[in-house]
């Protein structure tokens, strides 16, 4: 009698916990339905893993491999079926379990791996948002591995309840459990997800269209290229060779690139840097690697036009003619399946610049205009602005500049300069003016209006001025 | 691996499933394999000190009862040939043997902490005197070691070993293996509670069954330290983050705000670090000695030191204080001390200076700053100066017409003594001595008291919601710690109430965790594992 009550008692305090930790994981699981947002990774990842469709060509990289590479010029090129696997804030890490979810249910033949710098420089990851891919990856031996490899260091709230990361986004719940409720959501649709920072429309197999700037508006800011291979994650090196190693391993041909960026960045001499890691590292590991900043201008005609911004993501014009580009080379340097790398690369070395020195050397162009505008309050309603200015080219080059203001209500002409070398401006204004600032470079002694140019907009009156130095010298702080 | 990784979940987990189901003799051998497991996830570099402290303090254990034994035999089989005389030379000279001994251990011990904590303190500073008295420039290179897991703790715990040995206070472990576990136990070796043998070693050989309401305790401990430290202390470590970051930018009122949330920070911290600990022991059935009793309901800086960080304060009192306050040269200071200036204060000044030597040490063993001497300094003289001033206590009462036993008096000297903490934790928080002072001076002279009012203490990191949740984590506790205080014992007490009531409140204090916790994008890791 006494042991049978003791067991029931047992019995029921299991229960409870039992019950406890199912409550636990219910409201938890509530928590990441309403908090984590609608990820376009989810709608890639399903059309990676789709059985109804088999991809045989896989594209890896951030977002300057998604606006870049459009899949369907490379079926047109190597007569493939393509994907463009590319997310933005794709890690190589990521790169790496989302290629071996795509062997899983793929037959891959080609894996081209984009190449940007920026992911293995100086990086700097976010516990919560930059595992989006891992919380998109359906329950499998893969998502296992990136746990167990990645995860285990972490906070366990990193692991355990992701959606804490988005607990300061609870104002979007009711927009999420609505998403996430609605049939396209429910059958992956494009339009399910906030697609905002694509640009452009889909166009399919993960690759959008993106339209291309007004020539009026600016590119953004122009943030120079840093690098300096001591700065270089070593993690990041470590999982690229996993990439190569697992490649080799199953028979698939990795084709490493680096997807063109505008050529007013590749100015920087830091580029010249990067390359080098890359080409040292692939020859390392004895992979192809094609870097299409040093693609002849004969082969693929590159301005900044082309680009969204100054970071380099590709408007759609740009990036099908590169992805065509791109499909030849592959499909030239493809030969015969035995083919050492250096025959491959050897063989279409002839569209490619061998150094950045040569690469510099052709660039007959200024390709870099930007400026900082400085405002200042004068007193007695008066305004001013010193306008710094960056000016860049190929090694050859001798840039000058030229600025025009313009008032933005009348369209009068405030200022205009001639060309010069100068580096810094100061104008003065009489009133409260909202104007837009023109700098325009070319090479000097060319007849040329100009090579290329940038365009600011300033609003000068106290508040606004106030207002702009003290997000500057909060900046700076 | 953090106490807040995942990767300590599991192998906590795992740890505890494999205890329950091996047979219960090999239950202290899975710990060991698990404590070195835990400190080699730390890095192998350093391994050979703690093997070197185990070794040492066991072979230094095991000769000190040799030689104690040896001598009880000797007397044993020469009762009755030996002269009184004869039996005391005998008794000093293993009197001598075993402090031989036993100094040896504490030279290599506390010698390695010494180089590895010190050592680049020591030098820069035997650098500036040398150059700056004596214009002779020596040069010492700076060299900063890499600081070992735990290694203040489990060299504190060795040494209280050894010392207690010495003293012949128990039998010393004949297992190195079982001695092993005793200085390296992985809940406890990064941040304490300093263990005492003779409370932890039975435990670690009983034989533990499972107990689901022992697991139960030690999750519930577990949840209420991680709300404590990703909740409130790391929140409040954002403040203190941004206030402490140059020490000429905020005015007085927004440091004096800086130094509260760090007092937060710290107790919130530690407190919450050891709670962790001890409810992770207690899933493996062993109970690991209280560090903390509601240290601010203190009622003066001696009754603080008995509530704060206790296994640190009772082995300095038990391996520091008593011996050199009973020793030779203090009865003589002592007897010295009453002749000038009385009984009274005579009797006083050997405590104040053994005060001041304890408190002395406290401060060099956070660390290798002056700012932290300072802190254990100011410390030693509140107590001193409090002992010196006891005496004239009831007179001030009398004379100011005040009950000691009234509550307002009670209140204000609560009051006090955390006003007293928080000055101390300038010390602590400051990135030297010199900000600490000017940063107390400016709390005093540049205080402005439209900064409470005018939002500016909500752009320091924390905003409005998170100040709310601040606060009311705080309430939270104070309000536990009321009831603790009270002497409920408050598990006990939640034990007693219905299943469904019990079940929520543990449910709200879990899911707290994740809505309410700090979010960074580093693992936290806990302010005492830096000691």
């Amino acid at each position: 009698m006494h042991s049978s009550s003791g067991k029931k008692k047992k019995f029921f305090a299991w229960m409870r916990v039992v019950l406890f930790l199912a409550c636990l994981v219910a409201v938890c699981s509530a928590f990441k339905f309403a908090l984590m947002p609608p990820s376009y990774a989810r709608v890639i990842i399903h059309e990676m893993n789709k059985e109804t469709d088999k991809f045989d060509c896989i594209v890896l990289g951030a977002s300057h491999g998604r606006s870049g590479i459009n899949p369907y010029k490379l079926d047109e090129e190597l007569s493939c079926n393509a994907l463009n696997v590319c997310i933005p804030n794709e890690t190589i890490k990521d790169s790496y379990y989302l290629l071996k979810e795509a062997v899983r249910h793929n037959d891959v033949k080609t894996v081209i791996l984009d190449l940007d710098y920026q992911y293995w420089y100086n990086l700097k990851e976010n516990n919560y948002a930059s595992k989006f891919i891992y919380d998109q990856l359906e329950f499998s031996p893969v998502k296992i591995q990136y746990f167990f490899e990645n995860l285990l260091d972490e906070d366990f709230r990193v692991a355990l309840t992701r959606w804490a990361g988005y607990t300061y986004l609870y104002g979007n719940m009711l927009d999420n459990i609505k998403t996430k409720l609605s049939e396209d959501y429910r059958n992956y649709g494009i339009n399910s997800v906030d697609n905002s920072d694509a640009g452009g429309p889909y166009v399919g197999k993960g690759f959008f269209y993106r339209e291309s700037p007004d020539e009026d508006d600016g590119k953004g800011s122009y943030n120079g290229i840093v690098f300096d291979e001591s700065g270089v994650d070593q993690d990041t090196v470590n999982i690229f060779r996993r990439i190569v190693k697992y490649c080799k391993k199953k028979g698939i041909r990795l084709v490493c690139v680096t997807s063109p960026i505008t050529p007013a960045m590749i100015t920087d001499s830091d580029y010249g840097k990067v390359n080098e890691f890359f080409e040292k590292l692939c020859a390392e590991e004895n992979v192809e690697f094609y870097d299409f900043n040093f693609v002849k201008d004969s082969v693929l005609e590159v301005k900044n036009e082309n680009f969204v911004d100054y970071d380099g993501h590709m408007a759609g014009e740009l990036a099908d003619r590169y992805s065509a580009v791109l499909g030849s080379i592959i499909k030239k340097s493809g030969g015969s399946e035995t083919q050492e790398v250096e025959a491959r690369e050897k063989s279409v070395s002839d569209s490619f610049y061998s150094s950045y020195e040569e690469l510099s050397e052709n660039m007959n162009t200024v390709e870099l205009a930007d400026m900082e505008i400085t405002p200042s309050i004068l007193g007695d309603g008066k305004y001013a602005v010193s306008i710094d200015v960056k000016l860049g080219g190929g090694k050859n080059t001798s840039p000058e500049g030229r600025i025009v203001i313009k008032d933005i209500d009348s369209g009068e002409i405030l200022e205009e300069t001639e060309y010069s070398k100068n580096k810094t401006y100061y104008f003065e204004f009489d009133r409260a003016r909202y104007i837009s600032v023109y700098l325009y470079a070319r090479n000097s002694g060319s007849s040329a209006e100009y090579d290329t140019k940038c365009k600011k907009r300033m609003l000068l009156n106290d508040d606004a001025i106030n207002k702009y130095n003290a997000k500057k010298a909060k900046k700076t702080n | 691996m953090a106490f807040a990784s995942t990767g300590f979940l599991i192998f906590l987990l795992v740890g505890v499933i494999v205890y329950y189901l091996i047979p219960k003799r090999f239950q202290w051998i899975w710990l060991l394999i698990l404590s070195y497991y835990f400190y080699l996830c730390s890095g192998v570099k350093t391994l050979g000190l703690i093997i070197t402290t185990t070794v040492t303090t066991f072979l230094g254990g095991i000769i000190l009862e040799r030689i104690e034994e040896g001598r009880s035999a000797y007397f044993k089989a020469h009762k009755n040939e030996m002269a009184a005389e004869e039996k005391k030379l005998y008794k000093n000279k293993t009197k001598k043997y075993k402090r031989l001994i036993l100094v040896l251990v504490l030279v290599i011990n506390f010698g390695m902490l010494a180089v590895i904590k010190y050592y680049g303190f020591a030098a820069e500073n035997i650098n500036a005197l040398l150059s700056n008295v004596f214009h002779i420039n020596v040069g010492l290179k700076r060299i900063d070691f890499l600081l070992p897991l735990g290694i203040s703790f489990y060299t504190f715990q060795s040494m209280g070993y050894i010392i207690d040995m010495y003293q012949g206070k128990y039998k010393a472990d004949r297992n190195i293996f079982k001695f092993a576990l005793f200085v390296s136990y992985f809940p406890q070796i990064l941040q304490g509670p300093i263990g005492r043998y003779n409370r932890l070693a039975h435990q670690f050989f009983e034989r533990h069954s499972f107990d689901l309401v022992r697991i139960q305790h030690g999750l519930q401990l577990m949840a209420w330290g991680f709300f404590k430290k990703m909740v409130l202390a790391d929140r409040a470590a954002l403040v203190v983050t941004e206030v402490f970051r140059y020490v000429h930018l905020y005015d007085g009122a927004t440091v004096l705000f800086g130094v509260l949330a760090y007092t937060l920070q710290l107790y919130a911290d530690f407190s919450g670090g050891m709670d962790i600990v001890i409810g992770a022991s207690e899933m493996f059935g062993i109970t690991l000695d209280q560090n903390f009793r509601q240290p601010f309901f203190s009622n003066s800086i001696s009754d603080f030191w008995h509530r704060w960080h206790i296994t640190l304060g009772t082995w300095m009192k038990d391996y520091v204080f008593y011996p050199f306050s009973l020793s030779k040269a203090m009865n003589k200071f002592g007897k010295f001390t009453k002749k000038i200036f009385g009984t009274t204060v005579g009797r006083c000044l050997p405590i104040c200076v053994a005060n001041l030597l304890i408190f002395f040490i406290v401060g060099v063993w956070h660390g290798a700053q002056w700012k932290y001497i300072a802190y254990g300094m100011y410390n030693g003289l509140l107590i001193a100066a409090s002992n010196l001033f006891e005496p004239l206590y009831p007179k001030i009462f009398k004379a100011l017409h005040i009950n000691p036993e009234c509550r307002a008096w009670k209140l204000f000297r609560i009051l006090r003594t955390f006003s007293l903490v928080v000055i101390s934790f300038y010390f602590d928080v400051c990135e030297s001595l010199y900000a600490a002072l000017y940063m107390m001076r400016s709390t005093v002279t540049g205080f402005s008291f439209s900064t409470f009012t005018d939002g500016s203490l909500l752009a320091l990191g924390v905003d409005k919601q998170g100040m709310c949740i601040i606060f009311a984590g705080c309430v939270i506790w104070f309000i536990i710690s009321l009831i603790k205080e009270k002497g409920i014992d408050v598990r006990a007490a939640l034990d007693r109430k219905p299943w469904f009531i019990r079940w929520a409140v543990y449910g709200a204090l879990v899911l707290s965790i994740p809505v309410f916790g700090k979010i960074s994008e580093t693992i936290g890791g806990f302010m005492y594992a830096q000691f």
